[in-house]
């Protein structure tokens, strides 16, 4: 018990010194070069503390303040919002290949978004989007809730081929919005879906890190519960757990994480699945270790998976939710087949 | 002295069957009941009946005088303890992780100062210390069914039900399962087991509860209850009742 304490505390020390480092790097990187240095003196004398690291110029300060400190904070917020969304979706579906993306809660969102897009062109406000993104993402939700379950439990095959209908459906929905909108709006469908966190503003931020700490703050609340739904409904009802309202209350959260996320950042799909997984391996299944973990975890791999969409081509930006795809569809493959031979079919 | 548990006329119904039809019976502190029957007669369903699982079409349970439906979740998991027959865990728990979750309903209270203690003593009762670091998603059948009973007992009820214990299990974790209820059963508590092996059930239950189609076609001592006359009518085969030379309690045996 207390081994697996430790290596918690070891493995969260880890993330948040790879997280620094990466903040630092995000923030340093990019058209205009910036040191590390400067990076940390702007950050600082931004919240009053001048230093001898403050950029000298006006130029890299506005740049830092403006476009990449948001960002990075976007970057962190998302990532976090993901992978516990993802962890959460795990616990209360029993089964380590829920994640939103996978089973439709991102295209959910896509279609609300793409729906804000076409109809609302005239209100056109980033936060419309939003908001449509997050309703599309709570009905998704709510609908693989209701459509995977069964006598009380959800098997893989039924959530994979749930998640197979409802990213039909979405799909569907989204190419009719495209054929119905006008360019611009197509251009502007088409790049939401991608992902990018590029032209992250304040007020995004701020809403994000509202819902993200709101998400998270519960479900670590939840997380010795999610423990006691492993052992099954049943099981964890005689433990004096309201099973029924524990996962209502949880697929709000996770509703509440993706939709977040999803909203302005767009489609980054995986992080949910491999993020989570990954610690499990490393801290084993208990949530309160879990969920934290996963939160950091999140926020590493999307600060440094932003830094290489940034980085990898010279001169353009590659969209972010592309590069979770390439690491994250293979990993997802691999999960299937381990799972897969573990336990000797697909149920 | 109130009933640990009391069913009056308790009946379930589901899909139109009735699965447990008008069965009354009383469970004392200190007592092991063995609840039998043949496969499908209702004996699973009139536990979870007893446990407040399932909804009753009809009847009353108390729990120590109060009916199931005043009990909250937090107190009526501190009350009784339940081992349902699928031993699944979703994800890689070790086995001491999940004893511990056996102790969570004691969470914030003054008992919860002895889990550490609670959770040794149940691993070493049930018999799996020695794979107290083993993940469960690891174990065999019948280990999985002994840590899902050491989680039972380090949940510490005074009602503890059991369905189907040693049916995964070899002959001498059987014998061992049984007096380990017993054992519970002389501290104080209330046990109820369903069990198959009438022999089994003879040798360590106080009482007998036996379910035929949904309805209670007997109710005794093992002596009383498992005589040729009640059991072969309920299972629809020739039985023979001997006496073990050593007990002379009843061994129940098919007549082939």
């Amino acid at each position: 018990m207390s081994a697996r304490i430790r290596r918690a505390v070891v493995v969260c020390a880890a993330l948040g010194v790879a997280l620094v480092a990466g903040v630092l790097v995000s923030a340093a990187v990019g058209q205009l070069a910036i040191s590390p240095a400067e990076v940390v003196g702007a950050a600082l004398e931004g919240v009053g503390l001048p230093t001898a690291w403050a950029p000298v110029d006006d130029v890299t300060t506005q740049a830092l303040w403006q476009i990449r400190f948001p960002r990075v904070a976007m970057s962190v917020l998302v990532g976090a919002a993901l992978a516990v969304a993802g962890a959460v979706m795990q616990a209360i579906f029993g089964n380590p290949l829920a994640e939103p993306g996978v089973v439709g809660v991102s295209s959910g969102a896509a279609l609300g978004a793409a729906l804000a897009i076409v109809t609302g062109a005239a209100l056109g406000s980033v936060a419309s989007v939003a908001g449509f993104a997050f309703a599309g993402g709570v009905g998704v939700t709510l609908l693989v809730y209701a459509m995977a379950r069964a006598n009380g439990r959800t098997e893989v095959v039924t959530l994979l081929l749930t998640g197979i209908a409802v990213n039909a459906f979405a799909g569907a929905g989204l190419a009719l919005l495209l054929f119905v909108g006008d360019s611009a709006a197509r251009e502007q469908i088409v790049f939401w879906q991608l992902g990018s966190l590029n032209g992250t503003r304040w007020p995004e931020v701020a809403v994000v890190a509202v819902l993200a700490a709101a998400g998270v703050a519960v479900a670590l609340v939840l997380a010795p519960r999610y423990d006691l739904l492993a052992l099954g409904e049943r099981t964890a009802s005689h433990l004096g757990v309201r099973v029924e309202r524990l996962r209502i209350v949880s697929i709000l959260v996770v509703a509440v994480l993706t939709g977040a996320a999803v909203a302005y950042a767009g489609i980054i799909s995986f992080v949910g699945l491999v993020v989570p997984h990954l610690m499990r391996l490393v801290l084993g299944p208990a949530h309160r270790a879990l969920l934290g973990a996963s939160a950091l975890g999140g926020a590493v791999l999307l600060t440094y998976a932003d830094v290489a969409a940034r980085t990898l081509v010279t001169g353009a930006e590659l969209p972010i939710g592309l590069l979770t795809s390439l690491v994250g569809g293979p990993f997802f493959f691999w999960l299937l087949r381990r799972q897969r031979t573990r336990s000797g079919g697909w149920a | 002295m109130t009933a640990a548990i009391h069913a009056r006329d308790v009946t379930v119904r589901a899909g139109g069957a009735t699965l447990v039809d008008q069965v009354t019976l009383d469970v004392r502190h200190g007592e092991l009941l063995a609840l039998m029957g043949p496969n499908g007669a209702g004996k699973s369903t009139l536990l979870s009946a007893l446990s407040g699982e399932r909804d009753l079409a009809g009847g009353l349970v108390e729990l120590d005088g109060r009916p199931l439906s005043a009990w909250a979740p937090g107190p009526l998991a501190r009350e009784r303890a339940v081992l349902t027959q699928d031993n699944q865990v979703a994800f890689a728990f070790t086995v001491r992780e999940v004893v511990a979750m056996g102790r969570s309903p004691w969470r914030a209270r003054p008992e919860a100062e002895d889990d550490d203690a609670v959770i040794a003593e149940s691993l070493a009762r049930a018999d799996v210390a020695h794979l107290a670091e083993r993940a469960f998603t690891s174990l065999s059948g019948g280990e999985r069914a002994r840590v899902s009973l050491a989680r039972v007992l380090a949940q510490r009820t005074p009602v503890v039900m059991l369905d189907e214990p040693t049916a995964a299990l070899d002959i001498r974790h059987q014998e061992e399962v049984f007096a380990l209820a017993r054992e519970l059963a002389r501290g104080g508590s209330a046990v109820v087991v369903v069990v198959h092996d009438l022999s089994l059930a003879a040798a360590y239950s106080d009482r007998i509860a036996v379910l035929d189609r949904a309805r209670l076609a007997g109710l005794g001592s093992p002596r009383e209850v498992l005589v040729p006359e009640l059991l072969e009518p309920v299972y629809g085969l020739g039985v023979r009742v001997i006496e073990d030379p050593d007990t002379g309690l009843p061994v129940v045996l098919p007549k082939r």
